[in-house]
């Protein structure tokens, strides 16, 4: 089965996850932009992670036949900071017109402030000019208030519900974004966040429409096989073999093929690390 | 070109021929862009002995089975009848047929005819916006082509903000796979080609940009470099193989000779004229070891034998010797380039290498061989010419001992 990994920080990760994912069979991966753990101080720094996200990231990905996509944004945590807010709005319209880049995310709330409040509309119309969805992450402290503070703000703007994926879901927050319209994400985390076992019980009371899985895996304790670690839990609990294909699969895949970026078609072709046509016998370093 | 000029052209061309290999006529004929055919364009001297004409048209099969075409004889009663073709990068434009009359052709060398040869397709070849738009005829459906030919107008107008945005969009709207073309741009003003092989379909999309741009291409290019993804990095460095004319933007190269991506890094220096005439020796030495360190030919970086020094032997052999010691293959497009300036000791482990398994590592040491020209070598030529089967490398081989 095919998986689309629809919200992995592979920036944070080492290449033995790269061959990790691609063996349990996940063939394309989501990178939303976000923070580094520590606070950026300039505008260049940004500079530089929208394009190893683009660049290096994409790269190293196709070295293990894994399609690599992404989404750009100011993150909510550093939307606080003044240092780099408004700089990072206006590197955003470049970036967003760039190959690969299939919605803004991860916007939303960290601490639920004003100024988040502020870019986080902000880039919702950004989403807007630039015909992308927009992936939004929901806050790990006082999650309810956030979820109900994002939804009011899109409605506020006119936000096309069905072009928002609200992330980090959890039993609290699925009856207040169910009926939205807007797509549903979970992400499966040790220790923290939503786990497999909970996981399979929210989709067999809420069932498949608009729901989508992560392991958002980055710096933390996390694991980018927490899909796959899923599907098997949900085979083993009897869910039907196209109804965890939607969640894993089809879900993710029309969520982001709404920003008329991913092609289907590229998507199906298996990546290829060495490069395919005459005269070009690209390698990353020595043959052996 | 004018008609005159072209004629001037094929006029000195067939001279050349027939002087070289003491002919009694030559004909050049170019491929008809259609039909699998060759059109007769310039004669000069008798095809045979009883004057039958020169056949106006010839069937073409155009398809190689792979690798430059290579010179064929054949003979017809008793004639012989020497095809040399025309290649344009590595596309068959045409052909030279050169007649014998009753001689047969025999261990020519036919190698400095093809060198003319590719100058006179060179000479008759399209320029680079028109070529690359007949090359992506073929390869885009309509709607991305009138995009892009919008794109191409604006340019024309000198629409620098129209450029900008077309270029991140390029790879959505034309495509990413392979251009598939075996041939080669020809710039207007310096007489130097640059092959398709590597190229993209969107790369061939941004260089059209880039030919058809009123202003100055070669910094808008460089501008591009710097604000681009990797596929408009790549497109950009394409872009200065054909039009870059100074050094202004070989900042640009030197950062993606640096990458470890490897398209990237083999955008900036194979195939690249551009790299290959501005960068300074000693980055210049050190980007033909990269290539040959991440598995890009040497072959392919323009220059390099014009450019190869003592300096630059030294640090491909003690990478050769890092590969050896360590029990790993080496690469053969090396052989010629360190043969230019060679080691003490070259000549004999070159000796071992006309015995390797892989016909490209014989080809490569046989001509490293020759270039060397230690007669020591000779015995060694000699008995492997006596058992070798490969047409390339027996060529190579003659040639070493002549």
């Amino acid at each position: 089965m095919r998986i689309f990994e629809p919200h992995a920080h592979m920036f944070s990760r080492v290449t033995d996850d790269y061959e990790q994912m691609a063996l349990a069979g996940i063939v394309g991966v989501l990178e939303p932009a976000f923070w580094l753990g520590q606070p950026r101080t300039s505008v260049g720094s940004f500079v530089d992670y929208f394009d190893a996200i683009i660049g290096w990231e994409r790269f190293r990905a196709e070295q293990f036949g894994i399609r690599h996509y992404c989404t750009l944004s100011l993150n909510p945590k550093e939307a606080n900071d003044d240092r780099v807010n408004d700089g990072v709005l206006a590197l955003l319209p470049r970036y967003l017109e760039k190959d690969g880049v299939l919605g803004v995310g991860e916007i939303g709330f960290d601490d639920i402030t004003p100024r988040e409040e502020r870019y986080l509309a902000a880039q919702l119309e950004l989403a807007r000019a630039h015909d992308l969805p927009a992936l939004v992450h929901t806050p790990h402290r006082d999650k309810v208030r956030g979820v109900e503070r994002t939804l009011a703000i899109m409605r506020e703007v006119k936000f096309p519900p069905e072009r928002v994926l609200i992330d980090h879901n959890t039993e609290q927050t699925v009856p207040l974004v169910i009926d939205s319209g807007c797509t549903m994400g979970f992400s499966i985390y040790p220790d923290t966040k939503m786990d497999e076992p909970r996981m399979v019980e929210i989709l067999r009371q809420w069932g498949t429409d608009r729901m989508v899985i992560n392991s958002a895996a980055d710096w933390g304790k996390s694991d980018p096989l927490k899909i796959p670690k899923t599907v098997n839990l949900m085979r083993q609990k009897g869910m039907a073999e196209h109804e965890i294909e939607k969640v894993v699969w089809h879900n993710p895949v029309s969520f982001f093929a709404k920003s008329g970026r991913l092609d289907l078609r590229e998507l199906d072709t298996p990546v290829s690390p060495s490069q395919l046509f005459e005269g070009n016998s690209i390698l990353r370093g020595p043959r052996a | 070109m004018t008609a005159a000029a072209t004629h001037t052209l094929f006029d000195a061309i067939l001279k050349k021929a027939i002087d070289t290999l003491g002919a009694a006529g030559a004909a050049v004929y170019l491929g008809d862009p259609d039909r699998p055919v060759l059109r007769l364009a310039a004669t000069l001297g008798q095809r045979a002995a009883d004057g039958a004409p020169w056949p106006v048209e010839m069937a073409w099969g155009k398809e190689s089975a792979g690798g430059a075409a290579e010179p064929a004889t054949e003979v017809e009663n008793d004639r012989a009848v020497l095809t040399v073709p025309l290649l344009l990068g590595e596309d068959e434009v045409g052909a030279v047929i050169v007649s014998s009359g009753a001689r047969v052709f025999g261990g020519v060398d036919t190698d400095d005819l093809a060198l003319q040869f590719r100058a006179l397709a060179r000479a008759l070849a399209p320029d680079p916006l028109t070529a690359l738009r007949d090359e992506l005829a073929r390869r885009i459906p309509p709607p991305a082509r009138e995009w892009l030919e919008a794109g191409i107008a604006a340019a024309a107008r000198g629409e620098r903000d129209t450029i900008l945005t077309a270029f991140p969009a390029m790879g959505r709207r034309l495509g990413r796979e392979p251009l598939g073309s075996r041939s080669a741009l020809v710039p207007r003003d310096v007489d130097l080609d640059v092959p398709l092989r590597s190229w993209r379909v969107d790369d061939a999309g941004r260089v059209a940009l880039l030919c058809g741009f009123a202003g100055n291409a070669e910094t808008l290019a460089r501008e591009l470099y710097f604000t681009g993804d990797l596929r408009e990095r790549c497109g950009a460095l394409r872009g200065l193989a054909v039009l870059g004319r100074t050094p202004g933007a070989i900042d640009a190269v030197r950062d993606a000779v640096r990458s470890s991506a490897g398209e990237l890094f083999e955008a900036a220096l194979a195939d690249n004229p551009y790299a290959g005439r501005f960068l300074p020796d000693d980055e210049f030495r050190h980007a033909v070891l990269k290539a040959a360190f991440v598995g890009v030919s040497i072959a392919r970086v323009p220059g390099v034998e014009a450019r190869a020094d003592a300096e630059l032997s030294r640090m491909l052999l003690s990478y050769v010797t890092e590969r050896e010691v360590a029990g790993r293959s080496v690469p053969p497009d090396i052989w010629p380039v360190v043969a230019l300036h060679p080691t003490r000791g070259l000549a004999g482990k070159l000796c071992g290498y006309l015995e390797h398994p892989a016909t490209a590592h014989r080809a490569a040491a046989a001509q490293a061989l020759g270039r060397i020209g230690d007669r020591r070598a000779h015995a060694f030529l000699n008995d492997r010419l006596a058992r070798e089967d490969d047409p390339t490398v027996r060529r190579l081989l003659e040639r070493a001992l002549a």
